[in-house]
């Protein structure tokens, strides 16, 4: 299951995708993060709990300035960090 | 040198003249549905005030939102290098200006010589503008200069979610109803509205001393929340409304624009007045329950529920054996846990069930977790994947989601269960929350809203910006220009589709293609996604002897999982 958090809004689209059946919190991806937005917590996969990485509901809406300067400096940490490939971001601004 | 600025902003037109870099004339006029006429209003008292003689008035440097609507100017600014300036006149020490216009926000950073390094603008959504302020202060009932003064009094720190004028509204209104004290809600509001200032002046980087510019820092407790977010000193202008026209008018980098002169005709907008006194709302949609004949709850071996409280609507749904037997669908009131009792009471009345012979509810939606009565809160992704394969069956793939105040994009899999999804709750656009403001602007009730989009020959192109607060401002602009009703409104479901087409896309979009939630019933809609996708929506199966409700598939996702919980508890 991917779940995309984030959010497009009149600015452009901003998300980071993760595969909560391929994740298996092994912490990597927290570690690396310069804006510490991902931490480890409890996601339904059908009727089971799992524990797996997930982004920090309080920046979930602000990825466009979080996010900022990893995809400016074309260097985004949580994908390259993660050893299963379980992580996708996107930041794409529209232009008027 | 005489040299003159103006700035036409969304709300103000504001006027600077300067002689030899010294302020002679200083005007503020109101942008109101004309920005040309009060350009040249605002100019005239300016002229009249410096007491020069208007020969004399030759360089009109303009800047602003709308600087390209007044025929005057012999040449324009972009606001980023009008702030940037003002910034380093008034404070040669300043490295980041901020400017926070009533529709839009900006900050730049600059060199010592007050060259432009770098910047970063807010100018497609509406929140982190004066426009969020003004928006709340209406909702608490307060005149804007009372604002700042009272939120200095919280004595509370409390959580505002929001992140779109139109869900803050709602939020105010609903702390109102808890009865939040006046100050703390004011202290929240600021609260917010700083954090989104600061997140997009972090991106930038803050350089001291900076400078905070615009109508908005006039304003005690945003200024006082922005100063405890930042953790810094602001520097702020004596009169920081005219600081762009300043900017301007010391500009002296021109670029000719060409003169014209812009008339509109007068608009004759609804009132919302049914000719009573009494304000009629045309947002709001009928409320129903119902019972399907046919069902007997006694031979029942598991009778089990599910209650998705929304941020618009509250649904239950009951279920025997898994099969659906009863729903209700109202209104959600200010307190959520009213809200699900209401509606369960609802769903079961007249069937002769006791909510005790319920095994199991699960609680979904956005107030879920103040649901009393469930044993479990299941998030409403969830459970509209499950709903929307009962009541379509395993042929549906793709699923969306329109709702209150989000759209939710959801792939399933033939089993019902998610392989990917997003849900977007941080933007009004598209939501059912944004189609009722604009049906109460049009005086258009909800449930025609789609019918009427559908009566143009041909489809007007979509208004340019997404963002509710500045699609009802082209709108009226719109109707202004002689466009009807009808238009503006397909021009709006336009956009709205286009927007919930690109989130689908985020997802994949693969047949059989769904559409739920309230949005489900709007035909305008609907049918522009279609278009959009290149098929059409999955039709309802026909095998049931009663009608189903799209608006359902929450409820009856959350009471399918309840039946599924109930029988893993029993070990089967």
């Amino acid at each position: 299951m991917i779940i995309h958090y984030g959010y497009e809004d009149g600015s452009g689209k901003y998300y980071v995708s993760i595969n909560a059946e391929k994740c298996d919190a092994c912490n990597a991806c927290i570690e690396k993060c310069p804006q510490k937005i991902i931490k480890i917590d409890t996601v339904m996969i059908d009727i089971e709990d799992k524990q797996v990485a997930v982004v920090h509901e309080d920046h979930r809406k602000k990825i466009q300035y979080t996010c900022g300067p990893c995809h400016k400096q074309k260097e985004i940490h949580c994908v390259k960090a993660c050893p299963k490939g379980a992580i996708a971001a996107t930041w794409e601004k529209k232009h008027p | 040198m005489i040299s003159t600025g103006i700035d036409v902003g969304a709300r103000n037109v504001k006027v600077v003249i300067l002689n030899d870099e010294k302020v002679v004339a200083k005007t503020m006029v109101p942008t109101g549905f004309d920005p040309a006429a009060s350009a040249s209003e605002a100019l005239r008292k300016g002229i009249e005030q410096s007491g020069l003689p208007e020969s004399e008035i030759k360089q009109i440097i303009a800047t602003g939102v709308n600087a390209e609507m007044t025929s005057h100017a012999t040449g324009k600014v972009s606001m980023v290098r009008a702030i940037a300036k003002a910034g380093t006149y008034l404070f040669p020490k300043a490295r980041t200006v901020i400017d926070v216009g009533a529709e839009d926000a900006r900050a730049v950073k600059c060199d010592d010589k007050g060259n432009i390094a770098d910047f970063v603008a807010n100018d497609r959504c509406a929140a982190g503008a004066g426009a969020f302020i003004e928006a709340m202060t209406r909702a608490l009932e307060l005149k804007l200069e009372e604002m700042g003064t009272m939120s200095l009094k919280a004595d509370k720190a409390i959580p505002m979610n929001a992140q779109c004028v139109i869900f803050g509204e709602s939020e105010v209104v609903t702390l109102i109803h808890q009865r939040t004290p006046k100050e703390n809600i004011a202290r929240a509001v600021y609260d917010a509205m700083s954090d989104r200032i600061s997140s997009m002046v972090r991106r930038l980087g803050i350089n001291n001393d900076v400078v905070l510019m615009g109508g908005v820092a006039k304003d005690v407790g945003l200024v006082n929340s922005l100063k405890k977010n930042l953790g810094i000193e602001l520097f702020i202008p004596q009169e920081p409304e005219f600081a762009s026209a300043l900017g301007a008018a010391l500009s002296s980098s021109l670029e000719h624009i060409e003169d014209r002169v812009i008339t509109l005709p007068k608009v004759e907008l609804g009132d919302g007045d049914n000719g009573k006194g009494v304000k009629k709302e045309y947002w709001r949609w009928p409320e129903y329950r119902k019972t399907v004949e046919g069902m007997d709850p006694k031979k029942a071996k598991v009778i089990t529920a599910g209650i998705d409280v929304g941020s618009v609507g509250s649904k239950a749904a009951v279920m025997l054996d898994g099969e659906l037997f009863s729903w209700a669908i109202m209104r959600t009131g200010s307190n959520s846990p009213d809200s699900a009792r209401n509606v369960l009471g609802w769903a079961l009345e007249g069937t002769g069930i006791p909510e005790n012979e319920i095994k199991y509810i699960v609680g979904t939606g956005y107030g879920r977790v103040n649901v009393p009565m469930a044993k479990k809160a299941i998030t409403e992704i969830a459970c509209h994947g499950r709903g929307a394969s009962y009541i379509w069956g395993p042929a549906v793939k793709t699923v969306l989601d329109v709702g209150g105040q989000d759209i939710k994009a959801i792939r399933v899999d033939e089993k019902g269960k998610i392989t990917s999804f997003l849900m977007n709750d941080k933007c009004a656009a598209g939501t059912g929350r944004g189609m009722e403001v604009i049906s109460d602007l049009l005086s258009v009730p909800i449930q025609e809203v789609g019918a009427y989009s559908l009566k143009v020959e041909k489809d007007p192109p979509p208004v340019s910006s997404t963002c509710v607060v500045f699609a009802k401002s082209e709108a009226v602009s719109l109707l202004r220009k002689g466009w009807s009703k009808e238009m503006v409104l397909a021009s709006y479901c336009n956009a709205m589709s286009q927007r919930m087409f690109e989130l689908l896309t985020k997802v994949g979009i693969e047949k059989e293609f769904v559409v739920t939630g309230g949005q489900s019933k709007n035909i305008g809609i609907v049918k522009r996604i279609e278009r959009l996708i290149g098929f059409n929506c999955f039709p309802l199966p026909k095998t049931r002897n009663y009608d189903m409700d799209p608006q359902l598939a929450g409820a009856i996702g959350a009471a399918l999982f309840s039946k599924a919980l109930f029988e893993k508890e029993q070990g089967k």
